[in-house]
Order: structure tokens, then C-alpha cells, then sequence
């Protein structure tokens, strides 16, 4: 063995040996990352499929084809489209490849699903790690489908949900990266809802799908129109069958934008901001979601959209300097109170004094975020309302306060 | 140590947030708790313990210093530099990042670490200088990570530091299985190494009058170091003194220096220990999962003080 080590050649023949056995291994661990994957798709079908297949009411199955009958058009949205089939039944394809089968209560699943991710309806134990998708629930009365929650009590701000969780209906089961998978198998989840932040950990998706719990990824953020974010109440709506209740929400809030447009443009500038734990002030980005509801709202967002900026970031962060140079003649400001809690014009001045010298900490016109904006995604007539209610000084605001009028 | 380990896992596999009697027949659930989220997350967390011990054990010998680690020579760090840009530069654009390409980051992090530390020891004689630098190959990838970090969206921050704790939450087969083989192969490799590394042990010298080429078994014990804890990084993010914490307890409790007599102790211990901490991580605050690298330091480094404490206090006596 020692006399081994002293031949350079054969000490270069071992890792040669053992590189080759490496790589063959690591192709184990290629295939094994999408093997999981379709393996856990094809599981969540079985589910479905054995689930159907179990009840001794139906029929047995004839073949149940899908006929397409009509692709519904958004009204804003991108990022998803519905389309209908004969027999009621609806998918959705969501922007990022993945596709849902909607099954009606009591139909059939199809042989071929198409390759689609079954959920039968009535859904009910969901598990929602998407917190700003509550809202949604709520304004269709399905929070009771809901049974699991990805974050805490104290958490949430939508008061259906604290109720709920504090009578017991509405259990905490693992934030997003970390879900409490034993419970959400011996409690029969039916659906995972999820955020964008689970694409950076694709090994929670493939778990959950794995367990045979098909999961759903909301890009509602992901939508450049606030409208079209709003719009995902009717996947959530076509999910839970309230349907109707959820083109009813959507109508009633784009009313509102609707019925501002006649205003015009204010020609007043506004800006919003936090500042950070290190002392940057993190700024709304031009073009992103809010600066959108902004200019519904008859106003301008002081940052304009960067054509070459593909990212999908909707802040951006600056040293004072530089943000004084770019927003300090904002007519308004409207600081992000929900992310940094502050209740007075000292608070905002004592994170960095330079504030004291913007145009709208002068002119008085200095606003917070009294509710976090993503819970309340379901609401965005009422803040573009609230928006142009500060632009013009007059009707009374929900999610906006005015700081310095005490 | 055998018992110990077979102990723990038993407790991995029969305890867990939701109660089940594994005496009694499983039903469809109970099964699926069972096989497809409690033992895959065992099994992982065994043979990750047992390389990342072993990887350490290697660092040590070579460094001759018992604070080389994994964890300290920048291997974690380089996993981390490479995860950072790939969650940043594919998220950033729209895309997804893939367990696939998760992996491939981690690996490729570490086995750059490795390369700049490969050939820095071609260069540095010194073992103490070598281990310095080491640790600054650590800093500049660390440095590299928080400059991306800077222009990265808060989301992948926050993902960011939430893999940077390591874990074993979302263990599932036939990824485990992948874990295992390739950690077998490097324990293997390092198991056939073992009596030129006792020869070593005892001075490069007298490894070199027994016939020991020096330089290509340090070149092979760096290259088995990284290899083990780049995979484990790869699929449970970067967990820290597991690599430093296991071999001082060991080589204290066994009282032994023969590799052959200690690679299988440090194999043992390392799987009981992190075992055991996945099993705190996962149950303490139930639902809330603890980040893995808390509890292996929280229980890690008091150990390595405590032992550090005796044995100047020994030296001390003398």
C-alpha cells in the first residue's frame, strides 16, 4: 500500500479512476433530479386518477377526452391563461411551463391529462404559503379551504385569517422552504400554494409533489399591471368553483380604476420608500406595480421605468445622495411603514435626517403604508383610490395615512 | 458508537411531528411518513455527518492543526459564492433554479475552493501559512457572495441565507440515494488511504523513508476533503462544525490515532452526531424547523471549548 503511493503514475491513475466513477455517479444525480420531478407530477395525477378510481359512485370510467371549447382572455393579466373544455372542465397554464387540470366535483378525471397537473374540485385542506393570495380567499368566503398556513399568527394582517387561526381552523405548518410535510400528508393536503420564492427551492416543490400534493406557483407578482395582478382571483376563483364571486371582485375593483380615469393627470410627482437595516434607502422601482397604480391614480411616479432593466425586482436601493438628487422634489412620499414601522415625521427624520430637506416633508405631504400592500392584492381599486384621494386632498384613505396632521 | 448511532437513528425515523406507532401495521399515510419523508432524511443526514467528519478529520491531518475544517478553509464559502450568482443571474432573468443546478453550483463552488487551496499548497510549504491561506480563500469568496448579494433581489436574500443555514428538510429518494453513493465512493477512497495517512502522521520524513509519496497523498487528501463536503453542501447547503467539533471528540473519546481504528469511529460518531442534531433542528420547535448549522454550533462548539479547556488545563499540569 505505502509502496502504491510512491508510483506518481499510479496515484494519477486513481483519480482518474475515481473522476470517472465520480462523473457516472453525479449522471445518477442528474437523471434523479428529473426523474423526481415527472415521477412527482405522474404522483399527483395517480392520486387524482386512484382517488377517482376509489370511489364506488362513479361510473366506471369511459374515456373522457378533452375538447377545447373556448381560451378565455384576460383583461390585464400575462401570466396565466384559462381554457375551457367540454364537460366543464378548465385549465390553467401559468407563464412558467406549468399547467392545471381543474376537474369539476363529481366528473371524471381524463386518461389523458395531457401532461397537466390534476386538482379535483372540491379543494379543500390548501396549504398556502403564498400569504398575499389571503386576501383573494377571503374575498371569495374560501378561507375555510384553507388549513394550512405558511406563516404565523402574528403574521397576518387579513382578519379572517387571524380568526381562523386562532380558532384552530387555520393551523401554522413550515414557512415556504421548510413546510411540515408529516402533517400535510396525514392531513390530506390537496393543494400547495406558493410564491415565487419557492423557485429558489425547487427541492420543496419536488418534495410536496413527491408526497402527491400538487403544487401551485402564483406569479401574480410577476404581472407588470396591477390589474392583471388582481386577475388571479379568478384562478383561485376557478379552483374553489366561485367563479362567479371572483369576476364579481375583479369587476367591482376595476370600476373604481375605470371611474378615475376621467380625472386626468395630477402633473404631482410622488415617490415611496423604506429605509433598510443598513441604512440605504430602498425605493420602489419605475414601471414596477405600484408606480403603475400611481399613474391610475392621475399622478407620476417619480422614477421612470428602465427599458433595459429585465429584472424582476420592483425596488431598487440608493445612498441618500443619490436619492435626494433623484426624489427630493417628489411632490409626496410615502414611506413603507408595513416593512419599517414608523408612526411620525421624527421617526422618518431620525432614520436619516436628510428627509427634513425633500420638497414633501416641507410641503407636508408625507404618507405611510398602514397595511402591508401584498396582503392586500385583491384591493387594488381601493388603493389606487386611496392614492388619487392623496393626490387631491380629498376623500378618506384605507391604506394611506398622512403623517403630521395629529 | 455503533449502538449510539443506531439509537439515534431509530429516534430520527420513529419520532417526528406527527405521531406514528411503527410497532403497529402503517397505514397508506403512516407508510409515506415513514419511507418517503423521515427515512430519507435519515439516511442523508447519517452519511453527511460521516463525511463531513471524515472531510475535517482529512483538513486536520493535513493541516496538523485541529481547527482546519471544511467549514474554516473556504469550501462551504465557495459553494456558497457559486449558489449566490446562480440564484441571482437565472431567478433574476425570469428562470428557475432546478435542484439539478443547485447541486452543480454547490459542487462547483467547493471544487473551485478546492483548485485555489490546491494550488496554493503547491506553493506554501508552511502548513500554518497554507491554513491561513485557507481562510482567506474563505473571505474572498465570502466577499464575492456579498457583492452579489448587494444587487440582488430581497427574495433571494432571504433564500439565500435560508439554504446558508443547511438543512435536510427537503430529503427525498432518489436524490438521497445519489448522496450516498458518491459519499461512499469518497469514504472508500479515504478508507484506502489510511495507512499511508498514519505513516504521515507521524512526520512527513519518516512517511517518506516508508516509501510514502508525500505530496500526492496531501494532493489526494485535499481532493477526498473537498469532494465529501462539497456534496454534502451540494445537497444540504453548508453546515458548519460538524468537520471541526466530530474529530477532536473522537480522537479524545477512542484515545486512538490509527486511522483504521478511527476513520470508522469518525464515521460512526459524525452520523450520531448530526443525526442527532437534524433530529433537535426538526422537533424542538415543531413546526418551526431550527437551521441545522445553530444546532450542530450550539452543540458543536461548547464541546471543542470544553475539550480545548481540559487539554490546557493538561498542558498546564505538565
Amino acid at each position: 500500500m505505502l509502496r502504491f503511493f510512491n508510483n506518481r503514475r499510479k496515484i494519477n491513475n486513481l483519480i482518474i479512476t475515481w473522476t470517472l466513477l465520480t462523473c457516472i455517479s453525479l449522471c445518477g444525480c442528474t437523471g434523479g433530479g428529473s426523474f423526481s420531478v415527472s415521477e412527482s407530477e405522474n404522483t399527483a395525477e395517480n392520486v387524482s386518477q386512484d382517488t377517482a378510481a376509489a370511489d364506488p359512485t362513479e361510473e366506471s370510467s369511459e374515456t373522457v377526452a378533452l375538447q377545447v371549447t373556448a381560451v378565455r382572455e384576460n383583461a390585464a393579466a400575462t401570466e396565466f391563461s384559462i381554457t375551457d373544455y367540454e364537460g366543464g372542465y378548465s385549465s390553467v397554464e401559468v407563464s412558467d411551463g406549468r399547467k392545471y387540470l381543474i376537474v369539476p366535483e363529481g366528473a371524471e378525471v381524463p386518461e389523458d391529462t395531457m401532461g397537466m397537473t390534476v386538482i379535483k374540485r372540491p379543494v379543500s385542506n390548501i396549504y398556502l404559503a403564498n400569504s398575499a393570495a389571503m386576501c383573494e380567499f377571503a374575498e371569495l368566503g374560501a378561507v375555510d379551504a384553507v388549513r394550512f398556513s405558511g406563516i404565523e399568527k402574528d403574521d397576518w394582517t387579513i382578519y379572517e385569517a387571524v380568526n381562523a387561526m386562532e380558532s384552530g381552523e387555520l393551523i401554522f405548518c413550515g414557512n415556504y422552504g421548510a413546510p411540515d410535510y408529516e402533517t400535510l400528508t396525514v392531513e390530506g393536503c390537496q393543494l400547495a400554494v406558493e410564491n415565487t420564492m419557492v423557485t429558489h427551492k425547487p427541492e420543496v416543490v419536488e418534495k410536496l409533489e413527491g408526497l402527491g400534493i400538487p403544487v401551485l406557483i402564483d406569479r401574480a407578482s410577476y404581472e407588470n399591471d396591477p390589474m392583471g395582478r388582481m386577475e388571479w382571483i379568478k384562478v383561485y376563483g376557478l379552483i374553489l368553483g366561485k367563479e362567479e364571486e371572483a369576476q364579481t371582485a375583479f369587476d367591482e375593483q376595476k370600476a373604481i380604476v375605470d371611474a378615475l380615469e376621467d380625472y386626468g393627470n395630477t402633473g404631482l410627482t410622488v415617490v415611496a420608500c423604506y429605509v433598510s437595516a443598513n441604512g440605504q434607502i430602498v425605493c420602489t422601482k419605475g414601471g414596477s406595480s405600484f408606480a403603475r397604480m400611481t399613474e391610475m391614480a392621475g399622478g407620476n411616479y417619480i422614477l421612470t421605468a428602465d427599458e433595459d432593466d429585465d429584472s424582476v425586482k420592483s425596488t431598487v436601493k440608493y445612498g441618500m445622495e443619490e436619492f435626494m438628487t433623484v426624489a427630493g422634489e417628489a411632490d409626496f412620499l410615502i414611506y413603507d411603514s408595513t416593512i419599517d414601522h414608523v408612526d411620525s415625521l421624527d421617526d422618518i427624520i431620525d432614520r436619516n435626517a436628510m428627509f427634513a430637506n425633500f420638497k414633501a416633508f416641507e410641503d407636508g405631504n408625507v404618507w405611510i403604508m398602514e397595511s402591508s400592500l401584498y396582503q392586500n392584492s385583491n384591493e387594488v381599486g381601493t388603493i389606487v383610490s386611496d392614492i388619487h384621494s392623496m393626490l387631491t386632498g380629498g376623500g378618506e384613505t384605507v391604506h394611506l395615512k398622512k403623517l403630521g396632521d395629529d | 458508537m455503533f449502538v449510539l448511532l443506531m439509537t439515534v437513528a431509530f429516534i430520527s425515523v420513529a419520532a417526528g411531528s406527527v405521531s406514528v406507532n411503527i410497532f403497529a401495521p402503517l397505514s397508506d399515510n403512516d407508510s409515506m411518513i415513514i419511507f418517503d419523508i423521515r427515512m430519507p432524511r435519515t439516511l442523508l443526514a447519517a452519511v453527511s455527518g460521516a463525511a463531513l467528519a471524515v472531510s475535517g478529520y482529512l483538513l486536520q491531518t493535513f493541516f496538523r492543526n485541529p481547527i482546519a475544517g471544511p467549514y474554516v478553509m473556504g469550501i462551504s464559502s465557495g459553494a456558497k459564492m457559486t449558489m449566490v450568482l446562480a440564484m441571482t443571474f437565472v431567478v433574476a432573468s425570469g428562470g428557475s433554479m432546478t435542484s439539478v443546478l443547485k447541486i452543480i453550483a454547490s459542487f462547483a463552488g467547493a471544487l473551485l475552493s478546492t483548485f485555489l487551496i490546491l494550488v496554493l499548497s503547491f506553493r506554501v510549504k508552511s502548513m500554518s501559512v497554507l491554513l491561513v491561506a485557507g481562510i482567506m480563500v474563505g473571505y474572498i469568496c465570502t466577499a464575492v457572495t456579498e457583492f452579489v448579494v448587494t444587487f440582488a433581489d430581497d427574495t433571494s436574500i432571504i433564500s439565500l441565507h435560508g439554504w446558508a443555514q443547511g438543512g435536510f428538510s427537503s430529503a427525498a429518494f432518489p436524490g438521497t440515494y445519489t448522496a450516498v453513493v458518491l459519499i461512499l465512493i469518497g469514504i472508500a477512497g479515504v478508507f484506502i488511504m489510511s495507512k499511508p495517512i498514519g505513516a504521515y502522521m507521524q512526520g512527513e520524513k519518516y512517511a517518506e523513508s516508508l516509501g510514502v509519496n508525500v505530496r500526492g497523498l496531501q494532493l489526494l487528501m485535499i481532493i477526498f476533503s473537498s469532494f465529501l463536503s462539497a456534496v454534502v453542501t451540494a445537497y444540504a447547503g453548508p453546515v458548519s462544525f460538524v468537520g471541526i467539533a466530530v474529530p477532536f471528540l473522537v480522537k479524545k473519546l477512542i484515545k486512538q490515532s490509527k486511522p483504521i481504528i478511527l476513520i470508522p469511529a469518525l464515521i460512526l460518531a459524525g452520523a450520531a452526531f448530526t443525526l442527532f442534531c437534524d433530529i433537535v433542528a426538526r422537533l424542538m420547535f415543531s413546526p418551526i424547523e431550527l437551521s441545522l448549522s445553530t444546532v450542530t454550533a450550539f452543540f458543536g462548539a461548547p464541546v471543542v471549548l470544553f475539550i480545548m479547556a481540559g487539554r490546557k488545563r493538561g498542558q498546564r499540569d505538565e
